[in-house]
């Protein structure tokens, strides 16, 4: 009998030292390189952590790849194929299930990030990026129909939970989220699906992309269209027991991306449009059946470039142009009775210019500098066809510039620090200055803990600070920034190599929270009517400070094709007796099967959250304070058809109990306080990758 | 309405049915990652000593005259010379060669002088796996690829992307054929098909 030496559990130097130093070899830009005869200097394979080779990569924390283990954040990667599995239609959809996310509803899909999910945010708290093209803008963001990159182009979508404004400056505020398209092989998929609910077909949507190489070159182009009916709605709190809106929910959706690379330089571009009706306006005072929408265009293109000047430092740079458009018509009765049709809207459009570099001073230094400027123009307008009086038009511009430098030390093999800072001006609201410290810690291969202090902020938009006019907004010039300071403290333990769990506290400090509160109109000469929207406005104040304190527990599993999933609850409590939308509880849960057959696979999805207040400015007499706690299943099957590669068939039924679930509801929607969830909905789609 | 979809999905389905399927590629990681993923595949052979001479030896398969193969060929040598340089596997030192697959008795040939712990087969193979295999199977060398397809029709090994994260998929009655005793702990983060 020959002896064995196993592989897998060397002798020697401790693991983590080993592991470690393999991944500095391995997965560096510059790997150590040892000569023919130095074997002492050679790493031993067996003692490489594989879930190190099988570990995936993010890039948003510090705009460079570092693993999820690694990286100085609280991170949570969406694949493309957890898209697929659970039938993700839109970047809300999939975010609400995410650990310590929640999605709510609104004229524009939101998400709420432990626990902290503001009333008509417009997506101005989370960054949203598009292989680290920030989309962010002076109105907001659409992260539902109107996102410009089909989901078909994704390849995972990196969300991370807490500020990053040392990194990113404004808008990195509540977290993170990146939609990476980039790092998947040649090949393309087209598919196509109907969309049942409420007893008929009520939507369709067809879908293609495609990557393709060849030598030096790259390129993936992806569209997708989307149509539908919509959904008939009933707002439970609205008198006579229920108001139900029909057939005032139809909209459509087309976006198209392209991206190329040849060599260093980088061509991206997308444009998403999307219009729907606005069913919930139909019982606010006054406007008509059918004539209420909301539509949008996002557009941008960027050209990048990166040079290796030494194999210690790159230097990478960027240009771009963005168009971001919203247009909002809301059909009033005609004079004397009401104003007519009246519209309100604008766009803002932005150049960039951005340069950065990545020194890599020594093997256990790298430095990370740059500098991102901004123009803005925008146009905002609102007008009535029927009172001209009430026309307002603006056309502001401004710029700013942030500058960053990060650095990232390894004084010892199990030890990590980050350490970063950003310098923000504004042309209209100022400077910042916003730093962020955290140290990351593997003591064995099994376990690793961080500790994150991170800062962030979000100027006023322009939107808050700036418009007014004679129907819906009261302009407020006084306004500040709004701050956070984080606090967090992680650890993560793998199991064997098929399950991890990690848990975090945080506590979070917000300080001069904007939020528009419904104030009465100026100039009014009477009393202010409770029951008559026209005597009110929206004026964006700083409305309080906050802190949450909770904690975050979460679960992967990755077993062949037996599970793959994850499940994470988060608890925080908020330091004020009534928070609206402010959960204390979320519960979020994925997991998917090829058990039982190999073609088959099996998953399902579910999110729940704790009773919620609204906010209280928002209630009429008799509406009830909070919705109750609510929760949402999805299920979903594909199957790979035997006998034609590529071909797949898949159903999914999301909301599957066809709960209410209702969310409390933007103050500037009364007498709509509380908003339902889509009504069960059963997707069937046939899918063909090639 | 429902006409108007019904007809888009049948318009779309039309138009992809017409297109000509590609090689299966779509599921492939970069060279570097392969070689790496590979040889830590390697090191959970419990009989990779046995079929070893001194060195793990892994051939990189390739159809000559095939430019896409050839092309590949170049990029697998790269990475797998490029990563050897730095590591051993169970103790022993990485060696890298080519081999062209002319006919299945030269290929045999060339498996019995270089004596592969491992041979990384080009995708364009797939009609060759048969012949592959039956000459791997009797030199004792583990056989894999970076595409799920020829695992399905007879190798042993793959190493694929999805969806952003590597990922192994693992013939093992094949691998077992192939004089390989793979550890539980790969299988456990491993995709295990049948043959």
């Amino acid at each position: 009998m020959t002896t064995r030496t196993d592989p897998n559990r060397p002798a020697g130097p401790p693991r983590a030292v080993r592991a470690l130093a393999a991944l500095l070899v391995l997965t560096g830009p510059t790997p150590l390189r040892a000569d023919e005869g130095s074997s002492p200097a050679k790493i031993e394979m067996g003692a490489i952590d594989i879930r190190s080779l099988l570990d995936l990569s993010v890039e948003a924390v510090m705009r460079r790849p570092s693993r999820v283990s690694q990286a100085p954040a609280s991170v949570f990667v969406v694949t493309g194929q957890d898209l697929r599995r659970h039938g993700s239609r839109t970047l809300a959809e999939a975010l609400g299930f995410v650990p310590g996310l929640f999605a709510y509803p609104g004229p524009f899909e939101q998400v709420g990030v432990r626990g902290v999910g503001i009333l008509g945010d417009f997506t101005t708290r989370v960054l949203v990026l598009v292989d680290g093209h920030p989309l962010a803008n002076s109105m907001g963001g659409d992260l539902g129909r109107g996102f410009p990159v089909p989901l078909s182009a994704v390849e995972k979508i990196e969300v991370i939970k807490g500020p990053v404004g040392s990194v990113y400056g404004p808008t990195a505020f509540l977290g993170v989220v990146n939609v990476v398209t980039k790092g998947a092989a040649p090949g393309g998929e087209a598919w196509a699906g109907l969309e049942a609910a409420q007893g008929g077909v009520r939507a369709g949507e067809a879908s293609a992309a495609w990557r393709g190489r060849r030598g030096e070159a790259e390129g993936l182009v992806a569209v997708d269209g989307w149509k539908t009916k919509g959904q008939d709605w009933t707002y439970a709190d609205v008198p006579p027991a229920g108001f139900t809106v029909r057939g005032q929910d139809d909209g459509d959706a087309l976006s198209a991306y392209a991206r190329g690379r040849w060599r260093d330089l980088g061509m991206a571009g997308a444009c998403g449009h999307a219009w729907r009706r606005m069913p919930a306006s139909v019982p606010s005072g006054g406007t008509a059946l059918g004539g209420n929408t909301l539509g949008g265009l996002t557009c941008f293109g960027e050209a990048t470039w990166q040079a290796e000047l030494s194999d210690t430092l790159t230097l990478r740079g960027r240009g771009a142009y963005d168009y971001f458009q919203r247009r909002a018509i809301l059909a009033y009765a005609p004079p004397p009775d009401g104003i007519g049709t009246y519209s309100h809207g604008g766009h803002d459009q932005w150049e960039t210019a951005e340069l950065r570099a990545e020194w890599r001073l020594s093997e256990v230094l790298q430095l990370d500098a740059g500098a991102t400027g901004q123009l803005h123009q925008i146009v905002q307008h609102s007008r009535s066809d029927a009172v001209p009086l009430l026309a307002v038009d603006l056309k502001p511009q401004f710029g700013t510039l942030n500058t960053w430098l990060q650095a990232e030390l390894r004084p010892l093999a199990a030890l990590t620090l980050h350490g970063g800072v950003t310098y923000f001006a504004h042309s209209l609201f100022g400077n910042q200055l916003t730093p962020k410290l955290a140290a990351v810690w593997q003591p064995t291969r099994e376990d690793v803990v961080k500790a994150i202090w991170s800062t962030g902020f979000r100027p006023p938009t322009f939107v808050e600070a700036k418009v007014q006019d004679q129907m819906l907004f009261v302009a407020n010039p006084d306004l500040k920034a709004e701050r956070v300071s984080s606090l967090e403290l992680g650890y993560q333990h793998h199991f064997g190599e098929v399950a991890s769990v990690s848990a975090s506290l945080f506590r979070n400090d917000y300080r001069d929270l904007i939020k528009f509160v419904v104030v009465p109109a100026p100039g009014l000469d009477h009393p202010p009517d409770p029951a008559n929207p026209a005597d009110f406005r929206s004026m964006a104040q700083n409305v309080e400070s906050l802190r949450v304190t909770g904690g975050e527990l979460a679960v992967t599993l990755r077993w062949g094709r037996w599970a793959e999933g994850w499940a994470g609850l988060s608890l925080q409590k908020a330091d004020v007796s009534q928070r609206a939308n402010f959960p204390r509880a979320t519960a979020n849960a994925g997991v998917s099967s090829r058990a039982l057959w190999s073609p088959l696979l099996l998953a399902a999805r579910a999110a729940a959250w704790s009773a919620r207040d609204k906010d209280a400015s928002s209630l009429l007499p008799g509406q009830r304070s909070r919705v109750p706690a609510a929760a949402s299943l999805d299920l979903s099957a594909a199957l790979d058809v035997p006998g034609l590669t590529g071909l797949a068939v898949e159903v999914a039924v999301r909301n599957v109990f066809d709960a209410s679930s209702p969310s409390p509801a933007d103050p500037k929607q009364r007498p709509v306080s509380e908003l339902p969830q889509a009504a069960r909905t059963v997707r069937a789609d046939l899918r063909w990758s090639f | 309405m429902a006409r108007r979809l019904h007809g888009l999905a049948v318009a779309a389905l039309v138009a992809v049915a017409l297109a000509r399927p590609a090689p299966a590629c779509a599921e492939e990681l970069p060279a570097r990652n392969q070689a790496l993923l590979l040889l830590r595949v390697l090191a959970y052979d419990r009989n990779l000593a046995q079929r070893s001479n001194g060195a793990v030896t892994v051939a990189v398969v390739f159809r000559p005259g095939d430019r896409g193969s050839e092309e590949r060929r170049a990029a697998l040598l790269a990475a797998f010379e490029e990563v050897a340089r730095d590591v051993v596997v169970a103790g022993l030192p990485v060696r890298v060669e080519a081999i062209p697959f002319r006919d299945a008795a030269d290929f045999e040939g060339r498996l019995e002088a270089a004596r592969p712990a491992l041979a990384y087969v080009d995708p364009t193979l797939l009609k060759a796996v048969p012949e592959i295999v039956q000459a791997t199977r009797r030199r004792g060398v583990l056989s894999a690829d970076g595409s799920r397809n020829l695992v399905e029709a007879g190798l042993a090994i793959a190493v694929v992307a999805q969806a952003g994260r590597a990922g192994v998929v693992v013939n093992l009655k094949a691998s077992r054929l192939e004089g390989a005793d793979l550890d539980a702990a790969l299988l456990a983060v491993s995709e295990v098909v049948k043959d």
